[in-house]
């Protein structure tokens, strides 16, 4: 999984006009896989340190409503 | 100081007067604790990623501010008791909000301010004229 990631730059070390908010859901629904599981960032290339703001991001927008906690073709 | 930002969802069939009444509610129990309401906005109708109370839809309400210090438990106990709020969540900024214009009548009164500005300015010109015609 590892090598995916080799090579990649933390996008938003290299754009720095991205903020990372739980209100910006466009933004953060793409580090989110089918699931709604966290993709870790070994694999998508972000940093450290902007993962942990991610992280904390995504789990405020699934608490007010704003992203789902199961994914968004999940069906019982 | 330290800016604080609560947001809290509203069925969207409430019609706007029992809106703003909920929104004053939330905003006078706010006033208690802190010192300076920076801004208070409706953020839009968005569907809900899950059912609150089986409704699909709720209109998102944000309100900034700022304390020395806030307790949050008891905001969360409050606003907890509350029927018409579906559901709630503050938060700690990092860096302080940025201003909401509310109204463009505070252009409107500047635009008038500079034109009074102008009017001065003709008047303050024509008496120098009328001074170097007695001059000479």
């Amino acid at each position: 999984m590892s090598v995916i990631g080799r090579g990649n730059v933390c996008k938003f070390c290299e754009d720095k006009t991205i903020i990372i908010d739980y209100k910006n859901v466009k933004t953060i629904k793409k580090f989110v896989n089918e699931q709604g599981k966290i993709i870790p960032g070994r694999v998508t290339g972000v940093c450290a340190k902007c993962q942990r703001k991610l992280t904390r991001a995504i789990k405020r927008a699934r608490n007010i409503a704003l992203m789902s906690y199961t994914g968004d073709n999940f069906s019982f | 100081m330290r800016y604080y930002e609560t947001i809290y969802i509203i069925n969207p069939d409430f019609e706007d007067s029992r809106l703003d009444e909920i929104k004053s509610n939330v905003e006078n129990q706010i006033k208690k604790e802190c010192e300076e309401i920076v801004n208070s906005y409706i953020w839009g109708k968005r569907r809900l990623a899950y059912n609150i109370k089986n409704i699909n839809y709720g209109t998102y309400i944000i309100t900034h501010y700022s304390a020395k210090k806030i307790n949050v438990k008891e905001l969360n106990s409050w606003m907890e008791i509350q029927e018409n709020v579906l559901a709630h969540m503050t938060v700690r900024l990092d860096e302080s909000p940025v201003l909401r214009e509310k109204n463009k009548d505070s252009k409107l009164k500047l635009s008038d301010k500079t034109k009074e500005e102008k009017e001065t300015t003709v008047e303050n010109d024509n008496e120098t004229k009328k001074e170097l015609e007695d001059k000479e």
